[in-house]
């Protein structure tokens, strides 16, 4: 209560007479008092499961350190302080709701790290999954390519996906090895698609037509290069 | 620091040319005697259009980026004397979406440029004239406008 006094003493006074009447010994009176008080409950607030003479020693180690906090609050501005005052006397009785609540909110705190858990395992596991499928889609496909000679075991290659581009801008996407050479690209294309001789056909990308012999990895392609398909017959024709 | 935007951006749109463009076209950045990439001047080839007197010519462009591209248009350049109404004789292109005052915003791609331009070759803008050889052809003789087209494609053959 003596605190909503100084407090009412205070408003009508200007803020700088204010300052000037802080480091009186009064006030430092009512800061022990209060101190005390706060001390109790704190630790009273810490220490609940602890037994009851701890609590002395507690407030012992804890006497010294705690005012110094407390009057630099005190010292910057009166009214920030009083909210707690007023708050900790009410925190005071329903102890045991407190600690209820405590427990409640430990078990939903490892109820969430649980569900955290189990959401990762989840997670890990659709991913696991997921890769096991696109693996097994790709393991799939190249039983084109494999059909057409040069088998090895596909397991530890890599493979790049590269589009290929005709004339007329249709596009088809054909999976290779990357150390594939681009003769079973184009013979890929020849016997699967096109229905020709790979003769007839000149990959081409970035400008320059590619050497058969050569692999994606040689020419640093990258997943998804569009490469393009040009006629050699067609293309001869035309020059003439 | 605009230079890196334009890098940035020059870079995005090589990516996508990789993955995706029209059949015929090519656009790769220059590469130095060193082997090393430039960004900011890019080689293309574009094909003239099948069913035109350009169809069959695989016309050499190359376009120069600034450092505040995207913001400004880059400057597309063909061989000095090409014969188009809209080249300049040095080679340079006239085209709105290439300028900075008229069509040009800078969400356009390099692909867009390329085939705004095989566009233009066979529809020149006969309002906007850059060079008086092929303009004068274009307005007075057909015939002989036609005959030198025909003429240029012959002039740069498919590289396969």
């Amino acid at each position: 209560m003596c605190h909503i006094q100084a407090m009412a003493g205070v408003k009508l006074e200007p803020l700088f007479d204010y300052s000037r009447v802080t480091p009186t010994i009064t006030l430092d009176d009512s800061d022990d008092e209060d101190l005390e008080i706060l001390d109790k409950i704190e630790v009273k607030g810490r220490w609940r499961p602890t037994p009851r003479p701890l609590q002395v020693i507690q407030s012992n180690i804890e006497g010294p350190v705690v005012p110094n906090v407390v009057k630099s609050v005190e010292d910057d501005d009166d009214w920030l302080t009083l909210p707690a005052r007023v708050s900790v006397p009410a925190v005071q009785p329903p102890d045991p709701h407190i600690l209820q609540l405590r427990q409640q909110k430990e078990e939903f705190l490892k109820l969430s790290i649980l569900i955290q858990l189990e959401t990762a395992r989840v997670e890990a596991q659709a991913s696991e999954e997921m890769e096991r499928k696109a693996k097994l889609a790709s393991e799939e496909s190249p039983v084109v390519s494999n059909g057409l000679g040069a088998g090895g075991t596909p397991s530890s290659r890599e493979k790049i996906t590269l589009q290929l581009q005709e004339q007329g801008g249709k596009i088809h996407v054909v999976k290779i090895f990357y150390d594939d050479t681009f003769e079973k690209l184009l013979a890929i294309f020849s016997e699967k698609i096109a229905k020709r001789p790979s003769t007839d056909f000149i990959l081409r990308f970035d400008g320059t037509t590619i050497d058969p012999r050569k692999t994606p990895k040689g020419l640093e392609l990258e997943d998804e290069d569009m490469i393009e398909i040009h006629m050699k017959t067609s293309q001869a024709r035309k020059r003439n | 620091m605009s230079g890196g935007i334009a890098r940035g951006r020059l870079a995005e749109e090589r990516k996508a040319w990789r993955k995706n463009h029209p059949h015929g076209f090519v656009a790769r950045p220059d590469s130095g005697p060193d082997g090393s990439m430039n960004l900011m001047i890019w080689q293309c080839t574009l094909p003239g259009k099948v069913g035109t007197d350009w169809e069959g010519g695989f016309f050499p462009l190359a376009i120069h980026f600034s450092e505040d591209y995207p913001s400004k248009p880059p400057k597309c350049k063909f061989p000095a004397g090409f014969f188009h109404p809209n080249v300049y004789p040095s080679g340079t292109v006239c085209l709105s979406i290439l300028n900075e005052d008229s069509g040009w915003r800078p969400a356009i791609t390099v692909k867009q440029i390329l085939v705004g331009i095989q566009e233009l070759l066979d529809q020149p803008n006969p309002a906007d004239p850059a060079q008086t050889e092929a303009y004068q052809l274009f307005i007075q003789d057909p015939e002989e406008y036609k005959r030198r087209v025909k003429l240029q494609a012959k002039n740069y053959p498919p590289p396969v």
